[in-house]
């Protein structure tokens, strides 16, 4: 078949080139498709459902609300679990489907769910889902601000009451028009709200009732159509009109009338703009501020739709007041095009390189130009693939391309062509008719497509394993996986179309083949040590299995990283304050950190999100702030050369002096990941469910209590169950009804007085802003004074509070978390330097052994434990598996399973040097560095593929072992040479790559590099003598 | 710990582990060897302390003005308001005063034409007040009725309602101070009598000066009466104390380091509580923004589990 497929590649030599034209055209087309993001997208199929509650306790927001709606989501298809948590006024249940659900079918499905079980939540309460995104998704925020002389149009400054106004009602309207946008997110300032502050004194002085005001407003407060008349012909439309408008429209609604005389409400009280109770607020460099996440519609292409918001930004500043700034923060295009530059430099650079190898090894432009072409071509076939895969081009994606690697196979193949083509020139002396060239392009084609195919099949089977990986690790590198077996079958196809084609058409005339002085030293010094190594036979071989031995040990002294951190180049760091600290206080203390952190001078700006925005799309409570630091461009630091982890360790421990607050760094997309992700990540999560959450606690630490005891026990501890204080207010059933109250009663009157109650909206022109009666801050501040506030009872006698109810200071759980339908609390461990499977066998036994667990609570034993198993298991198969299958190509190619196990020797030889070469720069072992190892066998096996196959065919032709081995090695050593070294320096820019994006592939590159120099010397002498070793028997025979 | 749990570790190769875990443990030593709650308590820099907003106060003795609230209205004294008729039946010839007219002790109100005597003599006000009704008009016949309503406002009495829970604390003698929305006045309790009508409360009587008419009849207010005056050895603010691993704390200061200290705490005004045990005179602590010691010390606990 292949001979068939050359035969036709090398005859329709001309619509092979065209279809060059038809590659391209896909692959542009396609590169407007393609996804482009930093990093890969490691956010499951989940749904998040919030539901709102002002004034609901964690207790009765998980009664009332949580439970119902994630009991309705139970027995959903493809649903994988189900959590929740249930705070102060949220509830958010979090939905997980398997991976490769729909998300709109997930969507659709619980949207059933959630009007099916409307009438069951308390009134007025609004499931609703989070928006359509993922952990990708906050690809811009921006911040307003005013200038200090800016007025509005009353003459006060703007405040971030003001601002957040302007935001709600000029900005987020018109950035949620942009194409790709999914939610505008806002947290800060206050929403503007109208307060009647009614004063306690005086609704008792004119016998009122909050019911009294609150139907008042309500009663007094709307605009009514009543049809139309016609009149003369004309239709005239009949309205009435009494909306209230204005702070004095409030104040003189008639609450009550005596003897006569109209009570209004300005009698009773104050009518003001005031302040909800917010459970979020946003600071900029030490100010109060508004901010706003522009969040992406899953799938779309995040630099783009990043661009289109700053540009939407950058018009909504000219409808904005005079003074009033909008101004972007965070800006994902910067972290893209970053990105996009390291892969752009790393595969021009490389590909530059590879040209210059080519060229100075081959002697012929045209030989190296062919060659080349291979690497746009590849590029753009992969694009092609990508987009067809749903696969998006980021880091971890194009970052273990690498277009040395790709053009091997088209090396070797343009290599050997020229060779014969120039031999067959210096034979004849003449230039070879059309006919005959064709006929040696084609025969030389042939000689090594088998070899370089299988070897280009082979670096593909090797990255088979990488598919095995599940969860967030195989998010990371299936992408990485897939783009490099697209690119390389890519190359594969083209080398035996594209290139033979070429080679016939532009390689005709006369062949300047130079040996490039190059290659001629290099011939000079091969031989005589291959004949020394040939002679040293067995010296050779022992020297290299302890080698070998030695970088084994060596190996086992690297660290180990799982995952590679993507540095994200700007900071993200959570400031938490112990639990229950009030939002005030809480911006208090960041004001003052952001304040210390702009004395950097690396820092551009720092912003914070403090507590839950207005979708909670990240549920924090108040004594939680995310800061975000934006660090300048490196050039503009102080010192340049300082390292961002330096500089987070300073800044880590200037910090550290700061009263009250504890850091974790992380970075913006990390910390979002992390967000939506969630779970255990503990290497064991012992998964406690029951009912009565002191009972969950003791029985908890009753467990925790036994994990202790277990050997290689690290950081065990219990979930945090933090208690907040609680003031309640528990009505006396007896005393009330001895003044003719019930419960009811003084519930509303308290969620009215303290709370607020709505009474309607205030509208100016399209904004609409909630009319709410409440006490004023003094009255309702004042929790030793409350039971001291008068109600009204029916009879217009009143009681004070403390009469009919008890107060007191309690404490409540911050906040309850469920799964599957279950209250729970985790007790995690993390094992060190002990068997995982083994401790996690222990703990099971002696838990069982050892805790009592009340009737109806079980455990659940979960944690990483479980898929590292899963995955060890799976490795454990799937890594033998592809030896094996490559050991099966190498036999199938060669017939002999003696020869595939000499070349197969290269591949331990080719780890030393990636081994070594970690060593040398003190990198761990980490998954990109095993990507390198990955790529670094195939490398090797197509060397020795290469090689041995020529030394065969020499074998064969005349017989004699030592000329034979000696002939074919110096044949072959210019293809060896050329692919190391394409291979190897095409990685070089990535292996001295400091920019975005280094993380992931300055291992990588580095063990390739160390490993093709490693693996290159040792082809070129173990190989000959093992060969040697192996047949000189029968060829004496 | 997401920072740290995301650099997972490979666990298959535990002995290899070592280094790295050591590597990322680095960060988390150095916090905790700074970890300056050990021996529970706050280093901080008088100058971090004021950025912070962080004020302290010495501990030293003072009087606790206890004080209850009270709601009552304002009624007119009984001594205070007159409903004045003829003494003999008779025409009225003439009326000298109209309503709102300030009156004096024995001025003339009107004139009264006896039906007896068909003398005529003179009405004369009882005392000094204003005619706040009048029903007297020359002509017509007195006949027992009512003809004018003398009221005098220059002493109004407030009567506030104790409530079960208060009865105990008031008692007649104690100071008040009596404030309607706009108007502040000092008084004292002059009587408690039982309400009538079987209602639960009890009122007292409190004598209000009205002479600038600040206090209209009916008009309801409020009265703080200082229930107990107690003079202290130990007395601090209440905003410094903080509830601290269950216990009731306040926050010493020496030198540059805040040391919690359980206190026990005897009863409180509005600004102030007494202490009972714990601390001595002249000791200084923490009084504005208590909270940050308090966050700096439990700040090890607070954790963000999303």
């Amino acid at each position: 078949m292949i001979e068939s497929i050359l035969r036709l590649s090398i005859e329709r030599r001309g619509i092979m080139l065209l279809l060059i034209l038809f590659i391209s055209g896909l692959g542009l087309w396609s590169y407007q498709q393609l996804p482009i993001d930093a990093v890969p997208d490691i956010t499951n199929v989940q749904v998040q459902i919030n539901t709102q509650a002002q004034g609901y306790s964690p207790l009765e927001t998980e009664q009332r609300i949580t439970f119902v709606v994630e009991t309705s989501l139970a027995g959903l298809p493809s649903l994988s679990y189900t959590r929740s948590l249930s705070r102060y006024g949220l509830s958010q249940v979090t939905a997980v489907f398997d991976e490769g659900t729909d998300l709109y079918f997930a969507r659709n499905l619980i949207n059933t769910r959630l009007g099916a079980i409307k009438s069951q939540l308390p009134q007025g309460l609004e499931p609703e889902m989070g928006p359509i995104a993922t952990g990708l998704g906050e690809i811009y925020m921006y911040s307003l601000s005013a200038t200090d002389d800016a007025r509005q149009s009353n003459g006060q400054a703007y405040n971030a009451m003001a601002l957040r106004e302007i935001h709600d009602w000029v900005v987020k309207p018109q950035l949620a028009l942009v194409k790709g946008v999914t939610e505008v997110n806002a947290i800060g300032g206050y929403t503007k709200q109208y307060h009647v502050n009614p004063d306690p004194q005086k609704m008792l002085n004119f016998n009122l009732s909050m019911q009294d005001l609150l139907t008042a407003l309500a009663r007094n407060n709307a605009n009514q159509g009543a049809g139309f008349v016609e009149r003369n012909g004309q239709q005239i439309l009949i309205r009435s009109q009494a909306q209230l408008k204005t702070i004095e429209d409030i104040g003189k609604v008639v609450v009550k009338r005596i003897d006569s005389v109209p009570v209004t409400v300005n009698d009773i009280g104050k009518v003001a703009i005031g302040k909800e109770l917010r459970t979020g607020a946003a600071t900029r460099e030490g100010i109060e501020t508004v901010l706003g996440t522009a969040m992406m519609l899953v799938g779309e292409n995040s630099r783009a739709v990043s661009l289109a918001v700053a540009q939407k930004v950058t018009d909504i500043q000219t409808s904005l007041p005079d003074g009033v700034l909008i101004q972007s923060v965070y800006d994902r295009t910067t972290l893209v095009d970053k990105a996009i530059n390291t892969v752009q430099k790393n595969l021009l650079e490389g590909a530059f390189l590879v040209i210059v190898i080519l060229f100075l090894l081959l002697g012929n432009v045209r030989a190296a130009l062919i060659t080349a072409a291979v690497i746009p071509l590849a590029m753009l076939a992969t694009i092609t693939g990508m987009v067809q895969t749903g696969v998006s081009a980021n880091l971890m994606s194009l970052g273990a391309l690498d277009f040395g690697l790709i053009v091997d196979g088209a090396v070797i193949i343009v290599e050997n062509c020229i060779r014969r083509l120039s031999e067959q020139q210096k034979r004849t002396g003449v230039i070879l008719a059309l006919k005959e060239r064709l006929e040696l392009v084609f025969e030389a084609t042939n000689e090594v497509i088998r070899p370089s195919l299988f070897g280009v099949l082979i670096i593909t089977v090797v990255y088979i394993p990488l598919f095995s990986l599940s969860g967030v690790e195989g998010k990371m590198f299936h992408p990485m996986a897939a783009t490099v077996i697209i690119a390389l079958i890519a190359a594969m196809v083209f080398s035996i179309t594209l290139v033979p084609a070429a080679v016939a058409i532009f390689l005709g005339g006369k062949i300047s083949e130079k040996e490039s002085p190059i290659i001629l030293g290099a011939k000079f010094v091969y031989r005589p040590v291959l004949l020394a190594a040939l002679k040293l036979r067995w010296f050779v071989v022992v020297a290299a299995a302890i080698l070998v031995i030695i970088c084994i040990w060596l190996a086992t002294r690297l660290g180990s990283e799982f995952i590679p951190q993507l540095n994200e180049g700007d900071i993200a760091l959570h400031a938490m304050r112990i639990p229950g600290t009030g939002i005030d206080q809480a911006i208090a203390m960041q004001k003052l950190l952001e304040s210390k952190i702009m004395e950097y001078q690396q820092v551009q700006t720092v912003f914070a999100k403090t507590g839950t925005a207005e979708v909670a799309t990240d549920a924090m409570p108040p004594n939680v702030t995310d800061t975000f630091v934006m660090l300048k461009p490196r050039e503009l630091w102080p010192d340049p050369s300082l390292s961002k982890e330096d500089f987070v360790a300073m800044l880590e421990k200037d910090l550290s002096i700061l009263p009250g607050n504890n850091y974790e760094f992380t970075q913006p997309i990390q910390m979002r990941f992390n967000e939506l992700i969630s779970g255990v990540r503990a290497d064991l999560g012992i998964k406690l469910f029951g009912d009565d959450l002191d009972a969950l606690v003791n029985s908890a630490s009753e467990i925790l209590a036994v994990l202790q005891t277990i050997d290689g026990v690290a950081d065990a501890r219990i979930e945090q169950v933090d208690d907040v204080p609680i003031f309640t207010i528990n009505p006396k059933p007896v005393m009330l009804a001895r003044y003719g109250l019930d419960v009811t009663d003084l519930q509303t009157w308290l969620h009215a007085a303290i709370g607020g109650n709505e009474a309607g909206l205030i509208f100016e022109g399209d904004r609409r802003f909630a009319l709410v009666v409440r006490f004023a801050e003094d009255i309702r501040g004042d929790l030793d004074a409350l039971g001291d506030i008068p109600i009204m009872t029916d009879s217009g006698e009143y009681v004070p509070l403390g009469e009919v109810a008890e107060l007191k200071f309690s404490s409540v759980p911050n906040q309850i978390s469920r799964e599957n339908g279950k209250r729970r609390v985790v007790v995690t461990a993390n094992v060190r330097e002990r068997d995982l499977g083994s401790f996690v066998q222990q703990a099971k036994l002696k838990i069982s052994q050892q805790v009592d667990l009340p009737v109806g609570y079980w455990l659940d034993y979960g944690g990483t434990f479980e898929q590292l198993e899963s995955a060890s298991k799976r490795l454990s198969i799937v890594v033998p598996a592809t030896l094996f299958i490559i050991l099966a190509l190498l036999v199938i190619a060669f017939g002999s399973i003696k020869d595939a196990l000499i070349i197969f020797t290269g591949v331990p030889l080719a780890l030393t040097g990636g081994i070594f070469a970690l060593w040398l720069r003190d990198m761990p072992l980490s998954i990109s560095a095993g990507v390198g190892f990955i790529a670094l066998s195939g490398i090797a096996v197509l060397n020795g593929l290469v090689m041995l196959s020529f030394i065969r065919q020499r074998l064969l032709e005349t017989g004699e072992l030592v000329n034979a081995i000696v002939d074919g090695a110096l044949t072959r050593l210019r293809p060896v040479l050329m692919t190391a070294l394409v291979a190897s320096l095409g990685f070089v820019p990535m292996a001295l790559n400091v920019g975005t994006g280094a993380e992931v592939q300055r291992p990588l590159a580095t063990v390739v590099i160390g490993g093709i120099i490693s693996s290159t010397i040792l082809t070129l002498l173990i190989l000959p003598v093992l060969y040697r070793l192996a047949y000189s028997k029968k060829v004496n025979e | 710990m997401n920072f740290f749990n995301q650099n997972r570790q490979y666990s298959t190769n535990k002995m290899a582990l070592f280094p790295v875990i050591m590597l990322l443990l680095i960060p988390f030593m150095s916090l905790a060897s700074e970890d300056k709650h050990k021996g529970e308590m706050v280093t901080m820099s008088d100058n971090m302390a004021m950025v912070s907003g962080i004020s302290t106060v010495a501990v030293s003795a003072g009087q606790l003005n206890i004080l209850a609230t009270l709601f009552g209205d304002v009624t007119t004294d009984p001594a205070s308001l007159s409903h004045i008729r003829a003494r003999f039946d008779g025409v009225i010839s003439d009326v000298t005063v109209n309503l709102g007219d300030k009156v004096k002790r024995g001025d003339p109100l009107a004139t009264v034409e006896s039906n007896e005597s068909l003398k005529r003599y003179k009405v004369t006000s009882p005392f000094t007040g204003t005619i706040i009704a009048r029903h007297a008009n020359a002509g017509e016949l007195s006949n027992g009725q009512i003809l004018f309503s003398i009221a005098s406002y220059d002493d109004v009495w407030a009567q506030l309602k104790i409530f079960p829970k208060q009865r105990a604390a008031i008692k007649s003698g104690q100071k008040v101070w009596l404030s309607n929305t706009d108007f502040t006045q000092e008084s004292s309790i002059s009587h408690i009598v039982p309400s009538s009508e079987g209602k639960p409360y009890t009122l007292a009587f409190v004598k209000l000066s009205n002479t600038d008419g600040n206090w209209p009849v009916g008009a309801l207010l409020k009265a703080r009466v200082s229930t107990e005056t107690i003079n202290t050895p130990l007395l601090i603010p209440k905003i410094a104390i903080q509830k601290y691993e269950g216990r009731t704390v306040v926050f010493v200061k020496k030198d540059n380091e805040y040391h919690p200290r359980t206190i026990n705490f005897g009863r409180s005004d509005d600004i102030n509580i007494e202490v009972l045990a714990g601390l001595e005179a002249a000791e200084i602590i923490v009084s504005q923004n208590s909270y940050l010691i308090k966050a700096d010390l439990e700040k090890s606990g607070a954790g963000h589990v999303h």
